[in-house]
Protein backbone atom coordinates (compact mmCIF):
# COMPACT_ATOMS: atom_id res chain seq x y z
CA UNK A 1 0.00 0.00 0.00
CA UNK A 2 2.95 2.26 -0.16
CA UNK A 3 2.97 3.03 3.60
CA UNK A 4 6.58 4.06 3.03
CA UNK A 5 6.16 5.89 0.10
CA UNK A 6 7.64 9.28 1.54
CA UNK A 7 10.26 7.82 3.10
CA UNK A 8 13.95 7.67 1.82
CA UNK A 9 15.60 3.88 1.06
CA UNK A 10 16.85 3.56 4.78
CA UNK A 11 13.72 4.06 6.49
CA UNK A 12 14.72 7.62 7.35
CA UNK A 13 12.53 10.73 6.52
CA UNK A 14 13.53 14.19 5.05
CA UNK A 15 13.90 16.57 7.05
CA UNK A 16 11.35 18.79 5.32
CA UNK A 17 8.88 15.97 5.33
CA UNK A 18 9.18 15.57 9.65
CA UNK A 19 8.54 18.64 10.34
CA UNK A 20 5.65 18.66 7.97
CA UNK A 21 4.30 15.27 9.82
CA UNK A 22 5.23 17.33 13.16
CA UNK A 23 3.30 20.28 12.70
CA UNK A 24 0.20 18.91 10.96
CA UNK A 25 0.09 15.92 14.31
CA UNK A 26 0.47 19.07 16.16
CA UNK A 27 -2.46 20.56 14.47
CA UNK A 28 -4.80 17.37 14.65
CA UNK A 29 -3.42 16.88 18.22
CA UNK A 30 -5.71 20.54 18.81
CA UNK A 31 -8.74 19.49 17.48
CA UNK A 32 -10.50 18.56 20.42
CA UNK A 33 -12.93 15.64 18.53
CA UNK A 34 -9.48 14.17 17.02
CA UNK A 35 -7.89 14.46 20.41
CA UNK A 36 -10.65 12.50 22.45
CA UNK A 37 -10.56 9.59 20.13
CA UNK A 38 -6.61 9.71 20.39
CA UNK A 39 -6.15 10.25 16.37
CA UNK A 40 -2.39 10.11 15.61
CA UNK A 41 -0.80 10.96 12.07
CA UNK A 42 1.77 8.37 11.75
CA UNK A 43 2.76 9.48 7.74
CA UNK A 44 2.26 12.44 5.45
CA UNK A 45 3.46 12.45 1.79
CA UNK A 46 2.62 14.48 -1.10
CA UNK A 47 -1.92 14.18 -1.42
CA UNK A 48 -1.14 11.36 1.28
CA UNK A 49 -1.68 10.87 4.60
CA UNK A 50 -2.01 7.63 7.23
CA UNK A 51 -3.22 8.14 10.56
CA UNK A 52 -3.85 5.39 13.53
CA UNK A 53 -6.25 5.59 16.76
CA UNK A 54 -6.75 2.79 18.97
CA UNK A 55 -9.81 0.23 19.84
CA UNK A 56 -10.53 1.63 23.24
CA UNK A 57 -13.80 0.71 25.25
CA UNK A 58 -15.70 3.60 24.94
CA UNK A 59 -15.33 3.43 21.17
CA UNK A 60 -17.59 0.48 21.09
CA UNK A 61 -20.81 -1.16 19.26
CA UNK A 62 -23.38 -2.84 21.21
CA UNK A 63 -21.48 -5.92 19.92
CA UNK A 64 -18.23 -5.03 21.43
CA UNK A 65 -16.85 -3.78 18.17
CA UNK A 66 -14.94 -0.79 16.98
CA UNK A 67 -17.96 1.51 15.98
CA UNK A 68 -18.56 2.69 12.69
CA UNK A 69 -19.27 6.60 13.86
CA UNK A 70 -15.56 6.33 15.26
CA UNK A 71 -14.30 4.98 12.02
CA UNK A 72 -16.16 7.33 10.30
CA UNK A 73 -14.76 10.35 11.96
CA UNK A 74 -10.99 8.75 11.64
CA UNK A 75 -11.60 8.48 7.96
CA UNK A 76 -12.66 11.72 7.32
CA UNK A 77 -9.92 13.27 9.31
CA UNK A 78 -7.44 11.29 7.15
CA UNK A 79 -8.84 12.33 4.37
CA UNK A 80 -9.21 15.79 4.89
CA UNK A 81 -5.07 15.75 5.69
CA UNK A 82 -4.51 14.13 2.26
CA UNK A 83 -6.27 16.78 0.77
CA UNK A 84 -4.03 19.90 2.48
CA UNK A 85 -0.60 17.94 2.04
CA UNK A 86 -1.56 18.75 -2.16
CA UNK A 87 1.35 19.84 -3.70
CA UNK A 88 -1.39 22.63 -4.93
CA UNK A 89 -0.81 23.57 -1.12
CA UNK A 90 -4.17 24.27 -0.17
CA UNK A 91 -5.00 26.43 3.11
CA UNK A 92 -8.46 24.45 4.43
CA UNK A 93 -10.95 21.79 2.88
CA UNK A 94 -14.40 20.77 4.01
CA UNK A 95 -15.67 17.79 3.59
CA UNK A 96 -18.97 17.58 0.91
CA UNK A 97 -19.78 13.96 0.89
CA UNK A 98 -18.61 10.46 2.46
CA UNK A 99 -19.32 7.07 0.98
CA UNK A 100 -17.81 4.52 3.67
CA UNK A 101 -17.85 0.75 3.20
CA UNK A 102 -17.99 -1.39 6.78
CA UNK A 103 -16.34 -4.82 6.31
CA UNK A 104 -15.40 -5.95 9.67
CA UNK A 105 -14.62 -4.05 12.82
CA UNK A 106 -11.98 -4.45 15.18
CA UNK A 107 -12.47 -5.45 19.20
CA UNK A 108 -9.28 -4.65 20.10
CA UNK A 109 -5.72 -3.14 18.92
CA UNK A 110 -5.49 -0.54 17.03
CA UNK A 111 -6.82 0.56 13.10
CA UNK A 112 -4.52 2.69 10.68
CA UNK A 113 -6.40 4.62 7.62
CA UNK A 114 -4.30 5.25 4.22
CA UNK A 115 -5.91 8.38 2.64
CA UNK A 116 -4.93 9.50 -1.54
CA UNK A 117 -6.11 12.37 -2.65
CA UNK A 118 -6.72 10.80 -6.50
CA UNK A 119 -8.01 13.98 -7.87
CA UNK A 120 -7.95 17.76 -7.21
CA UNK A 121 -9.74 19.60 -9.94
CA UNK A 122 -11.65 23.04 -9.90
CA UNK A 123 -11.26 23.06 -5.99
CA UNK A 124 -12.89 19.62 -5.44
CA UNK A 125 -10.49 16.99 -4.61
CA UNK A 126 -11.75 13.02 -5.02
CA UNK A 127 -10.13 10.87 -1.76
CA UNK A 128 -9.93 7.44 -1.14
CA UNK A 129 -9.43 6.01 2.40
CA UNK A 130 -8.53 2.56 3.38
CA UNK A 131 -8.86 1.29 7.18
CA UNK A 132 -6.93 -1.80 8.02
CA UNK A 133 -6.87 -3.53 12.06
CA UNK A 134 -3.20 -3.35 12.46
CA UNK A 135 -3.34 -6.76 14.34
CA UNK A 136 -4.24 -9.08 11.72
CA UNK A 137 -4.02 -6.66 8.86
CA UNK A 138 -7.57 -7.14 7.67
CA UNK A 139 -9.72 -4.58 5.59
CA UNK A 140 -11.97 -3.07 8.10
CA UNK A 141 -13.28 0.17 5.99
CA UNK A 142 -13.26 2.04 2.71
CA UNK A 143 -14.15 4.86 1.69
CA UNK A 144 -14.45 7.76 -0.73
CA UNK A 145 -15.04 11.44 -0.32
CA UNK A 146 -15.74 14.69 -2.24
CA UNK A 147 -13.72 17.82 -0.50
CA UNK A 148 -14.04 21.16 -0.91
CA UNK A 149 -11.15 23.26 -1.53
CA UNK A 150 -9.81 26.15 -0.29
CA UNK A 151 -6.65 28.05 -1.03
CA UNK A 152 -5.00 31.38 0.54
CA UNK A 153 -4.77 34.85 -0.75
CA UNK A 154 -0.63 34.52 -1.05
CA UNK A 155 -0.63 31.13 -1.83
CA UNK A 156 0.05 30.00 1.53
CA UNK A 157 -0.90 26.60 2.11
CA UNK A 158 -1.80 24.78 5.40
CA UNK A 159 1.22 23.16 6.08
CA UNK A 160 3.44 26.91 5.32
CA UNK A 161 0.92 27.95 7.70
CA UNK A 162 1.45 25.28 10.45
CA UNK A 163 5.61 25.70 9.64
CA UNK A 164 5.06 29.75 10.03
CA UNK A 165 3.19 29.54 13.26
CA UNK A 166 5.67 26.94 15.17
CA UNK A 167 8.29 29.28 13.95
CA UNK A 168 6.36 32.68 15.53
CA UNK A 169 5.49 30.55 18.47
CA UNK B 1 -40.65 5.07 26.84
CA UNK B 2 -41.47 1.41 26.13
CA UNK B 3 -38.66 1.32 23.42
CA UNK B 4 -34.87 0.76 24.50
CA UNK B 5 -32.65 2.04 22.14
CA UNK B 6 -29.15 0.02 21.62
CA UNK B 7 -26.70 0.38 24.53
CA UNK B 8 -23.45 1.69 22.64
CA UNK B 9 -20.39 2.65 24.56
CA UNK B 10 -19.46 5.10 22.02
CA UNK B 11 -23.29 6.63 21.76
CA UNK B 12 -22.97 6.80 25.71
CA UNK B 13 -19.37 8.29 25.12
CA UNK B 14 -20.72 11.11 22.57
CA UNK B 15 -24.02 11.92 25.04
CA UNK B 16 -26.70 11.37 22.95
CA UNK B 17 -30.17 11.15 24.23
CA UNK B 18 -33.51 9.88 22.73
CA UNK B 19 -37.14 11.89 22.83
CA UNK B 20 -40.21 11.29 20.82
CA UNK B 21 -41.76 14.26 18.42
CA UNK B 22 -45.26 13.26 18.32
CA UNK B 23 -45.15 9.36 16.70
CA UNK B 24 -41.55 10.79 15.44
CA UNK B 25 -38.43 8.87 17.36
CA UNK B 26 -35.49 11.17 17.42
CA UNK B 27 -31.73 11.65 18.86
CA UNK B 28 -30.30 14.83 20.66
CA UNK B 29 -26.73 15.49 21.01
CA UNK B 30 -26.01 18.02 23.29
CA UNK B 31 -23.37 20.30 22.54
CA UNK B 32 -19.95 19.57 24.05
CA UNK B 33 -16.62 21.25 23.58
CA UNK B 34 -15.38 17.76 22.57
CA UNK B 35 -17.71 17.64 19.56
CA UNK B 36 -15.61 20.20 18.02
CA UNK B 37 -13.85 19.38 14.91
CA UNK B 38 -12.35 22.33 13.39
CA UNK B 39 -11.49 25.28 16.72
CA UNK B 40 -10.75 28.12 14.35
CA UNK B 41 -14.39 28.29 12.19
CA UNK B 42 -15.55 27.13 15.27
CA UNK B 43 -17.58 23.63 13.83
CA UNK B 44 -18.62 20.22 14.89
CA UNK B 45 -16.36 17.26 13.39
CA UNK B 46 -17.56 15.77 10.67
CA UNK B 47 -17.27 12.16 12.25
CA UNK B 48 -19.43 13.25 15.02
CA UNK B 49 -22.31 14.48 12.36
CA UNK B 50 -22.07 10.93 10.76
CA UNK B 51 -22.05 8.89 13.71
CA UNK B 52 -25.59 10.40 15.14
CA UNK B 53 -26.64 9.78 11.62
CA UNK B 54 -25.80 6.23 11.75
CA UNK B 55 -26.68 5.35 15.89
CA UNK B 56 -30.26 7.24 14.85
CA UNK B 57 -30.85 5.43 11.62
CA UNK B 58 -30.07 1.92 13.71
CA UNK B 59 -32.36 3.33 16.84
CA UNK B 60 -34.93 4.04 14.12
CA UNK B 61 -34.67 0.35 12.64
CA UNK B 62 -34.85 -0.89 16.30
CA UNK B 63 -38.19 0.86 17.53
CA UNK B 64 -39.63 -0.79 14.47
CA UNK B 65 -38.93 -4.06 15.47
CA UNK B 66 -36.32 -5.00 13.22
CA UNK B 67 -33.13 -6.34 15.75
CA UNK B 68 -33.26 -5.79 19.24
CA UNK B 69 -31.28 -3.11 21.62
CA UNK B 70 -28.76 -6.14 22.24
CA UNK B 71 -28.30 -7.34 18.30
CA UNK B 72 -29.48 -4.20 16.52
CA UNK B 73 -28.56 -4.36 12.72
CA UNK B 74 -24.81 -3.81 11.34
CA UNK B 75 -24.19 -0.98 9.27
CA UNK B 76 -23.07 -2.06 5.70
CA UNK B 77 -22.92 1.20 4.13
CA UNK B 78 -23.55 4.82 4.57
CA UNK B 79 -23.17 7.68 2.72
CA UNK B 80 -23.02 11.34 4.29
CA UNK B 81 -23.60 15.00 2.61
CA UNK B 82 -22.44 17.68 4.48
CA UNK B 83 -24.67 20.39 3.66
CA UNK B 84 -24.01 23.17 6.34
CA UNK B 85 -21.09 23.65 8.98
CA UNK B 86 -22.20 22.32 12.14
CA UNK B 87 -22.61 25.24 14.53
CA UNK B 88 -21.26 24.72 18.37
CA UNK B 89 -24.82 23.98 19.45
CA UNK B 90 -27.38 21.20 20.28
CA UNK B 91 -28.14 19.02 16.88
CA UNK B 92 -31.00 16.55 16.15
CA UNK B 93 -31.61 13.75 13.88
CA UNK B 94 -34.65 11.85 12.93
CA UNK B 95 -34.67 8.95 10.32
CA UNK B 96 -37.69 7.37 7.71
CA UNK B 97 -37.31 3.84 6.82
CA UNK B 98 -37.23 3.57 3.19
CA UNK B 99 -37.52 -0.55 3.09
CA UNK B 100 -37.00 -3.25 5.58
CA UNK B 101 -37.06 -6.46 4.00
CA UNK B 102 -36.12 -10.20 5.31
CA UNK B 103 -32.07 -9.68 5.12
CA UNK B 104 -31.72 -6.12 4.58
CA UNK B 105 -33.02 -2.28 5.26
CA UNK B 106 -32.48 0.83 3.57
CA UNK B 107 -33.19 4.03 5.76
CA UNK B 108 -32.13 7.85 5.04
CA UNK B 109 -31.55 10.09 8.31
CA UNK B 110 -31.14 14.17 8.42
CA UNK B 111 -29.60 16.13 11.42
CA UNK B 112 -30.61 19.88 12.05
CA UNK B 113 -29.98 22.15 15.19
CA UNK B 114 -31.83 24.95 15.30
CA UNK B 115 -34.10 24.96 12.70
CA UNK B 116 -36.10 21.37 11.85
CA UNK B 117 -36.35 22.30 8.02
CA UNK B 118 -32.96 23.65 7.87
CA UNK B 119 -31.07 20.32 7.86
CA UNK B 120 -27.04 20.75 8.24
CA UNK B 121 -26.44 17.20 7.12
CA UNK B 122 -28.13 14.27 5.35
CA UNK B 123 -27.67 10.63 4.64
CA UNK B 124 -28.41 7.41 4.02
CA UNK B 125 -27.51 4.12 4.67
CA UNK B 126 -28.18 0.14 4.27
CA UNK B 127 -28.00 -2.06 7.57
CA UNK B 128 -28.10 -5.78 7.38
CA UNK B 129 -30.54 -7.49 9.96
CA UNK B 130 -30.01 -10.50 10.21
CA UNK B 131 -27.00 -10.46 12.52
CA UNK B 132 -24.39 -12.78 12.58
CA UNK B 133 -22.24 -13.15 15.63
Amino acid sequence: MGMTSSSFEDGTVPPDQADHIHVAQSFITRLPFAAALQMQLVDLGSAYAVMEMPVLPQFLDANGRLHEGALSALMDTCAGTAVVAHESRPLGTATLDLRLDFISAPMQGRVRTVAQCDALCADVAFVSVQATDLMTGALVAKANGSFAVEYGAQGQGFLDAMLQQKGQG
Amino acid sequence: MEFQPPDLPFARFLGITWFTDGSDFCAKLPFCPMLIGNPLLPALHGGVSATLLQITAQAALVESGNGSASQPPRLIDFTVDYLRRGQPEDSYAKARITRAGRRFASVSVTMWQADPDTPIAAAHGHFALVVGS
